[in-house]
């Protein structure tokens, strides 16, 4: 194998990128180092136990294990919450350093408590360190790095632990095994050197602003805590099941103390270099291809596999084999899996829980399962090797928790995505609490207009005699919607209403606040008011008129029987000052009445020159739905001053103006703001007729027109309930969004290699665009087919530019997309090299541009025509021969736009 | 005459149009009219109702205040900007100072553009937007060593 080749392989084992380098060199090599000096402690503290006190001691030694366990390291999470990371490792491994020379000192004088503290003090010691480290490696990477990275991680752990067991093997014969302590002081001051050299964001060094319930409370929110403490507990217990099996195992395999110990060195040397060699080859491999839940299913399943094996054959060879899975999975791709699934918490939350997770949770349940076995095997007389019942029990409840975990952990990337946005939806106000009535009433005085109009229509359906008294020097106020709405607001305390001061407002200035004044005015007197309205009507004040023709569009339908052909020819004929307020209000009462025979009326109120006459008429149209006005109305979707009114109609017509609609569409002749105004109206037509139509001509659309219809689609998914979206279709219309994204992403490469000008730079600049545009297309798409809320959070975090929210977006989309989807976007979307990402792209599409000769006939064909200008300009740049030629035929484009930058590049090119 | 790509290369150069769409500023290449000045004209006046902003494409425009400098636009230079935000007249005068060839974008046109292209609107907001952060940050980082 030749270097490049050898390069290739260890850029498969391990993926790190250039940027990472200076966090994960020296977090690995300490990691490394702080499992060596584990492994050098453990055999020691084995060795001085044993001969000292025997093995009959060791049982009492582990109750205190997890008696003492429990207790420390519940201060210290506590400590976690109160000290800056960065400090807490400083000042743990100094502890701990000083703690091994403390020992040096006082193991030689034999006294028996000194090694039950010591024994006791190494576990301690494993934990907290290794939980430390993996504390530190969640803050400094993503989750996207983590996936690649924490395999790495954990191989140099156990690479660590290997060389620990060897070196003590090698050495203890000629130090003694006092003076390894000495070792692992080295050892452990290498590990805070390198540690001290790990530089990252804020957070490293961030502690815990907020208080709050304490880490129980935090697990007691997160169901993904709960998830993981669950786990911790299962494996630990399970785990204590099973070393007792491979004990007693062991014990009958082996008479002689001496051949005992040879195989469990054997043994446990192998084991750990199965360890490594699975931890280099396959951690990163599976979590990568099979997610982390698969890789979570691992260890349990092993150990299912080898209780089955003790049950069944008991032996050597099934005690091995159960004891592979616990000692081979559990420190490599479990611990890694496990430690993925913490990356969502907030780091604040991670801080005050893993500690806890990681070193109560894990004696405590060992302690549970040692009295577990105890009182099977000693109580109830149940065999060693019928213990593996018990096993397989708590690992079925293990895999179900595991399974149910999924949707823990993609809802805690959810929530993470989630964090940078507030929901003002959330911030709702019951007025009936007495609190928010006083403070709406309060902030009628604000001198800020739209407050108080938020305030009044709070407060429309509120009854209290205190909220007259406020509201009624607001029909004063100098603006018409306080005035208007706060009749409406009084009309509603019939008891308290000042009648008076409402009838003075039906001289208002403003035909809205007359209208509401005389609706109030009859709302009190049922009986009566169509005769008041009657006199309204009839009256000679233009003022009363026109507040009557208003009360009955805006209100009485069940007036109409007040309106006659005489009284709206009558309307449209008046000329007075009231004339236009007249015939908004004829518009609004013909849309209201429907009649037919009454279309020729709101034609001519089409042709007003008053806009807002034509905009009610618009209104009203689509009130009736006249379908010899769509045309019309098509052409009104060019009047930025009628735009608003003819889309509504329009989308009031739904699926009858659907033909109209699609050739509008359709046709490119048609002026593209109009073309842009029937996709908008599409949108608003909640049928399935829209959805299929849309899906059906994206095909034949421009790239224009396609991402117009992309997101008409997308907006009817977010509203349409239960529309349905063909799956497969979606799909090939995604797989070709993805080739387009792929495309841009191959033309980028090309031009951004070369330093250029700024024709160049304009090129790459619109390249990006157009990709960012495809990008946006694909996440609509996948909104048809996901949870559109979900997909367009994941899209806010990818387009964030903050690495995090990135990262969580990614693993989000890795975790909830198809796997046929995700295969062929993720390694565009995150590839780890840009020669990876068109590889991918080669394999799925089978092509691949390679020159740039080839990028501009690419780009010169392509269908968006400002991409074809951008790229024909860009040969003015030392144009080779082979691209003036191509400019040559782009010179005959369509486009005037592109025509005209071709013949700017042949007259400078002299030819 | 300017291409529509040449027009859009200068006009992306401007800061209120950095952040829109370069597809988008075809639009706006469109309505950007190229005028010539010979050395010595008059632009606009102080006080001028303000109509358009300019865009130096070749010379140099010097913006004044009676005799007092303001500064020196040199090609790629924007001048006049506000004119199409605001109705404030203007508040220094322009004046060639070596024969120059401006892109005029008319405000009118400028607005009835906006109306009807949401694009451009959301660039110029968003190019706005960034300002302001900027200067918050600023101050924020002011007041903080202050």
């Amino acid at each position: 194998m030749d270097f490049l080749g050898v390069k290739k392989v260890l850029a498969g084992l391990v993926d790190v990128r250039r940027e990472e380098l200076p966090r994960i060199l020296p977090l690995t090599l300490a990691y490394g180092l702080v499992m060596a000096s584990l492994y050098v402690l453990k055999p020691a503290r084995n060795a001085l136990f044993l001969d000292q006190l025997g093995v009959g001691q060791l049982p009492y030694v582990l109750m205190l294990v997890a008696l003492i366990g429990g207790g420390v390291a519940a201060i210290f999470t506590r400590l976690t919450r109160l000290v800056r990371l960065d400090r807490l490792i400083l000042g743990s491994f100094l502890f701990l350093m000083i703690n091994l020379l403390g020992f040096r000192l006082l193991l030689p004088y034999g006294w028996g408590w000194s090694f039950y503290l010591f024994y006791v003090w190494v576990n301690l010691y494993g934990l907290l360190a290794t939980s430390l480290l993996w504390l530190l490696a969640g803050v400094i990477f993503n989750p996207r790095e983590a996936r690649r990275l924490f395999g790495l991680i954990g191989s140099a752990g156990i690479a660590g632990a290997i060389v620990g067991g060897a070196f003590t093997s090698w050495v203890v014969a000629r130090v003694g095994t006092e003076n390894l302590l000495l070792v692992c002081v080295v050892l452990l001051g290498g590990g805070l050197l390198l540690l001290l050299q790990v530089r990252s964001s804020g957070e490293v060094s961030s502690r815990e602003e907020k208080k709050s319930g304490g880490a129980l409370a935090d697990i007691g929110r997160s169901n993904l805590l709960q998830l993981l403490g669950s786990m911790a507990a299962l494996a630990a217990v399970v785990a204590a099941v099973i070393d007792v099996q491979f004990n007693d195992i062991v014990d009958r395999a082996f008479a002689d103390k001496d051949a005992k110990t040879a195989f469990f060195g054997q043994f446990f040397a192998y084991l750990s270099g199965f360890a490594f060699l699975f931890q280099i080859w396959c951690t990163p491999r599976i979590l990568r291809s099979l997610g982390v839940v698969s890789a979570l299913l691992f260890l349990p399943l092993s150990m299912a596999l080898g209780s089955v094996a003790v049950l069944f054959a008991p032996g050597l060879a099934a005690g091995i084999l159960l004891k592979i899975g616990d000692g081979g999975f559990r420190h490599s791709l479990h611990k890694s899996a496990v430690e993925i699934l913490f990356l969502p918490i907030p780091a604040a939350v991670k801080q005050r829980t893993k500690v806890l997770l990681d070193t109560t949770v894990d004696n405590l349940a060992t302690g549970i399962g040692a009295l577990l076995v105890l009182v099977l095997t000693a109580v109830l007389g149940v065999s060693y090797q019928h213990l593996g019942f018990v096993s397989l029990a708590l690992v079925g409840l293990w895999v179900g928790l595991v399974i149910r975990g999924r949707g823990a952990y993609v809802d805690a990337f959810r929530q993470a995505l989630d964090r940078r946005a507030i929901d003002l939806g959330e911030l709702t106000v019951e007025v009936d609490e007495a609190a928010a009535l006083d403070s709406l009433v309060a902030s009628l005085d604000s001198g800020n207009e739209r407050q108080v109009v938020y305030a009044l229509d709070m407060l429309i359906s509120v009854r209290s005699r205190r909220l007259a008294a406020a509201v009624r020097p607001l029909l004063q106020h100098g603006a018409a919607e306080v005035r208007q709405k706060s009749i409406r607001v009084l009309c509603n305390q019939a008891a308290e209403l000042p009648v008076e001061e409402i009838e003075e407002l039906l001289q208002d200035e403003v035909l809205e606040v007359r209208v509401e004044a005389l609706h109030c005015m009859c709302s009190q007197d049922e009986k009566g008011a169509e005769m008041r309205l009657r006199g309204a009507l009839q009256s000679g004040d233009p003022k009363l008129r026109s507040a009557a023709v208003g009360c009955i569009a805006a209100h009485g339908i069940e007036a109409g029987e007040l309106v006659d052909a005489a009284f709206v020819e009558e309307l449209l004929a008046d000329r007075s000052a009231e004339g236009e307020d007249n015939r908004v209000q004829v518009a609004r009462i013909l849309g209201n009445l429907g009649r037919p025979e009454w279309r020729l009326y709101l034609r001519q109120l089409l042709e007003d020159r008053s806009p807002r006459v034509v905009e009610q008429a618009i209104g009203s149209l689509g009130e009736i739905c006249d379908p010899e006005q769509i045309d019309w109305l098509l052409d009104r979707l060019g009047d930025r001053r009628l735009r608003r009114a003819a889309r509504q109609a329009l989308a009031a017509y739904g699926p009858a103006a659907l033909p109209k609609l699609r050739d509008c569409l359709l046709d490119g002749t048609v002026d593209p703001v109009i073309r842009s105004g029937v996709a908008r109206v599409l949108s608003d037509i909640r049928s399935q007729e829209v959805v299929d139509l849309l899906l059906e001509e994206l095909d034949a659309a421009s790239p224009w027109l396609e991402h117009l219809m992309i997101k008409s689609l997308s907006r009817l998914r977010r509203v349409g309930g239960d529309l349905v979206f063909e799956p497969r279709r979606v799909e090939e219309i995604l797989a070709r969004q993805v080739e387009a994204y792929y495309q841009f992403y191959e033309g980028l490469q090309l031009y951004q290699s070369v330093d250029g000008e700024a024709p160049l730079q304009l090129l790459q600049k619109v390249l990006g665009e157009k990709q960012a545009q495809v990008q946006e297309r694909i996440f609509r798409l996948l909104g048809l087919l996901y949870p559109p809320q979900d997909m367009h959070r994941a899209y806010l975090g990818l387009v964030s530019g903050q690495a995090r929210l990135r990262a969580s977006a990614l693993e989000f989309l890795d975790n909830v997309l198809q796997r046929r989807v995700k295969e062929q976007l993720l390694p565009l979307l995150d590839p780890p090299t840009a020669e990876s990402a068109l590889a991918h792209g080669e394999e799925l599409f089978g092509h691949r541009l390679q020159k740039r000769e080839q990028a501009l006939e690419w780009l010169l064909g392509n269908r968006d025509s400002w991409l074809r200008a951008c790229a024909a300009y860009s040969a003015i740049e030392a144009g080779s021969e082979a691209q003036i030629e191509l400019v040559r035929r782009a010179a005959d484009d369509a486009n005037e736009m592109v025509r005209e930058a071709a013949e700017r590049v042949l007259s400078e090119a002299g030819s | 005459m300017l291409t529509v790509v040449e027009k859009v290369i200068f006009l992306q150069e401007v800061d209120v149009f950095s952040e829109v769409p370069t597809e988008q500023l075809a639009y706006l290449a469109a309505i950007a009219e190229e005028e010539i000045f010979s050395q010595g004209e008059l632009i606009y006046r102080e006080q001028d109702p303000a109509e358009a902003m300019y865009l130096v494409v070749e010379g140099k425009v010097r913006l004044h205040r009676g005799s007092l400098d303001i500064t020196v636009a040199d090609p790629g230079d924007p001048f006049g900007t506000w004119a199409l935000f605001d109705d404030e007249p203007r508040v220094s005068a322009a004046t060639v100072l070596e024969e120059a060839r401006l892109l005029r974008l008319n405000k009118e046109e400028f607005v009835d553009l906006l109306a009807d292209n949401v694009g451009i609107t959301q660039g110029v907001l968003k190019a706005l937007v960034k300002r302001m952060r900027g200067l918050v940050g600023r101050v924020g980082a002011g007041s903080t060593q202050g």
